[in-house]
């Protein structure tokens, strides 16, 4: 598998349209997921999906092969969402953080009766900025410093905005078990 | 909640998503495939190099042949020494085209192989119809065997042995009449035998400096061709008998060699082609003095060659900007100028000796650069951006060039012309959604956004310098204006006529004249 990862990555640095292709049925699916939750439409996700395998052919020779190869690709898609998403905030209105900090946070994390897709569905209610921090922390493995670093907020700012992440997606987990009809 | 009740929350959102995607619909791919760059069409770079290579070692092989000195060869010498000094008269024959030839119809010289300098002293019979070069000599072969001292070197057949000028003492001695051996060796080139018309050679004859009295003696031109010019004369003046006897002495052993070349106008008067020759023979008993002076410095210059035609390849690096019309947005206002390329090939033809036109194909980029930082409300910046628009074009640059000024070496002027360009690819970030994502365009692309036929107009100037007869290093600094807008009007994007500056360097070779 890593051997035929190496040949499709030495054609995707040749420019070959067949590697490139390759390369794209490989990890779109997967990058795809990862610009879903950071993006805030499926229109957008797609753009950034588009961005990001467009940055990864064009700056290809910028991997050096020190970490899997996915992990990088991930984090052009995480870097490319992101990017989206601040310029979605600069054209239109957004939530505001201080409104979402008004919704209280029951206890309670019941995962297993919500699917992959719902529970996307439901991150992708949160306010921008909680789900990004969230989506960060949670799923990508990053740290407080390289989430400021990366939104460009402090530590402490991703720390609280995190902690009303969860509490807000609690809740929105929470009301959706409640109201699904195998709830008992 | 506690902070292991968090972590565990965080771990099943990780596990719950940590395989999670879902499937792109294929216009996502039909996207990419139009924002990359397809590296494999950048073959014509390689073509361009060969292409480039191809016409410079045509250029020099050709520039080769022509600059060749004509291959010289003496019949009359070879004409005067009997067939049993051919071997020795590998030098004084100059030729080796047909040396047994003219060694047959010339047998009966009196001379034998190894005779030395004294036999060739000696008068032979002159035969009926043989070429031989009209010139003064000493009176007696006597006084030419006590001064004669020859100096030269025959060119080979080929006329790639070096020429040298070993005369002694010689450039400052007076000319004197008819005390000192001269000679004149007759001399056919390859384009003469052709024509069957004889080529004269000139050669001169130096008396060493301890001699009283020396004479060095130089053939006047035109009567040797004179001779040549009819080889039916049957007359024989003791100036042809000198030269006979001198040009078998060259044959003879002990002859020592030196050659040297006249001025240019000299050489004219036998078809441009000859190359004249001083021919220095060492007689037996007598000490070779060492030579002192160079009898003629002058190196021989390579007749320049007359432009016609000539073949130039340039290139170089450009500053580029553009001169936007109305309706301008706010990103395309932050643009900053960019580097860019450009380079060519073509032809030109002097029309005059002052202009000349030029023809050829182009490839030109024009660019311009973006710094960008994006920025939320609080003024916290949260992206920068560095992107850079460029326009790829394939340009027909059609120049006109007016020389002000040259010398030998160098020639100067302006230029200036236009050039149809054809887009080929684009990078910008006009299309984009948020304007400041950049976007490939291709001519097969649907959308309407660009001319794909464009005219610029060029003016510059031009200075050349000669490193080598025909070969010229160019510098010109030039610049560049589209004279139409590169946006297509009907796509509502803002007038957009790019400019640039820069300097192209290259070569330049002018091709053999042919009237």
């Amino acid at each position: 598998m890593a051997h035929t990862l190496d040949a499709v990555l030495e054609g995707c640095r040749r420019g070959r349209p067949s590697a490139q292709r390759a390369l794209y049925d490989q990890l779109a699916y997967r990058l795809m997921g990862v610009c879903l939750r950071y993006c805030p439409s499926r229109a957008e996700a797609e753009d950034a999906l588009q961005l990001t395998f467009v940055k990864i052919f064009t700056r290809l020779d910028q991997f050096r092969g020190q970490g899997p190869f996915e992990a990088w690709a991930r984090r052009i898609a995480v870097t490319t969402s992101l990017n989206l998403w601040h310029q979605h905030q600069l054209r239109g209105p957004q939530v505001e953080p201080d409104e979402a900090a008004e919704l209280h946070h029951p206890d309670g994390t019941p995962f297993d009766q919500l699917s992959a897709d719902d529970l996307v569905a439901l991150i992708n209610t949160l306010p921008p900025g909680y789900r990004a921090v969230l989506n960060l922390y949670a799923i990508e493995g990053y740290t407080h410093a390289e989430i400021g670093e990366l939104l460009g907020i402090s530590e402490g700012t991703s720390k609280s905005q995190l902690s009303r992440a969860r509490r807000l997606l609690e809740d929105k987990i929470l009301a959706q078990a409640n109201s699904s009809p195998y709830h008992d | 909640m506690t902070e292991r009740e968090s972590k565990e929350f965080y771990d099943d959102l990780r596990r719950k998503l940590e395989e999670y995607g879902s499937p792109p619909p294929e216009s996502v791919w039909a996207g990419i495939r139009q924002q990359v760059p397809n590296r494999r069409r950048r073959w014509w770079r390689g073509a361009l190099l060969v292409l480039l290579l191809v016409g410079t070692v045509s250029y020099l092989t050709i520039s080769t042949r022509t600059q060749r000195p004509t291959p010289i060869s003496t019949p009359a010498a070879v004409a005067t020494v009997s067939p049993g000094a051919q071997a020795d008269a590998s030098v004084s024959s100059g030729s080796s085209s047909r040396p047994q030839s003219a060694a047959a119809q010339a047998p009966s010289t009196g001379l034998s192989p190894n005779t030395g300098a004294a036999p060739s002293l000696a008068t032979p019979e002159t035969q009926p119809g043989t070429n031989v070069a009209t010139q003064e000599t000493a009176p007696t072969a006597s006084r030419q065997a006590d001064r004669g001292l020859i100096a030269g070197r025959l060119t080979d057949p080929t006329g790639k042995a070096p020429r040298q000028v070993l005369a002694p003492d010689s450039a400052t001695q007076p000319q004197s009449e008819a005390s000192g051996a001269t000679l004149a060796a007759t001399s056919t080139t390859s384009e003469g035998r052709k024509q069957h018309k004889a080529r004269a050679g000139v050669a001169l004859v130096v008396l060493p400096k301890q001699y009283p009295n020396p004479t060095r003696r130089q053939i006047p031109a035109a009567s040797l061709e004179t001779t040549y010019a009819e080889p039916t004369n049957k007359e024989t003046h003791p100036e042809q008998e000198a030269a006979k006897n001198l040009t078998a002495g060259l044959s003879s052993e002990g002859a020592a060699y030196g050659s040297s070349s006249l001025p240019t106008n000299q050489t004219t008067l036998f078809g441009g082609r000859l190359l004249p020759l001083l021919v220095r023979l060492q007689l037996p008993g007598l000490p070779l003095p060492r030579p002192t002076a160079v009898l003629v410095p002058e190196v021989r210059q390579p007749q320049p060659i007359k432009p016609n035609w000539a073949i130039q390849a340039l290139g170089g690096p450009t500053v580029s900007y553009r001169k936007l019309g109305a309706n301008v947005r706010r990103v395309e206002q932050l643009e900053r100028p960019a580097a860019g390329y450009g380079m060519q090939l073509g032809v030109a033809r002097t029309l005059t000796p002052r202009l000349s036109l030029s023809v050829g194909v182009g490839y030109t980029e024009v660019a311009a650069s973006l710094y960008l930082r994006l920025q939320k409300a609080d003024s916290v910046p949260l992206v920068i951006t560095r992107l850079r628009d460029y326009y790829r074009l394939l340009t027909v640059p059609m120049e006109a060039h007016y020389l002000l000024g040259a010398t030998t070496r160098w020639r100067y002027g302006v230029q200036a012309g236009v050039a149809p360009a054809l887009l080929l690819s684009a990078r910008t970030t006009e299309g984009g959604a948020c304007n400041c994502q950049q976007q490939q365009w291709q001519p097969s692309d649907s959308t309407r956004r660009f001319r794909q036929l464009n005219l610029t107009l060029t003016a510059g100037a031009f200075v050349g310098y000669q490193a080598a007869p025909g070969l010229w290093l160019t510098l010109r600094p030039q610049a560049q204006y589209f004279l139409n807008s590169i946006t297509d009007p009907t796509s509502g994007r803002a007038a957009r006529h790019p400019w640039s500056v820069g300097v192209q360097g290259g070569i330049s070779f002018d091709l053999p004249f042919k009237p």
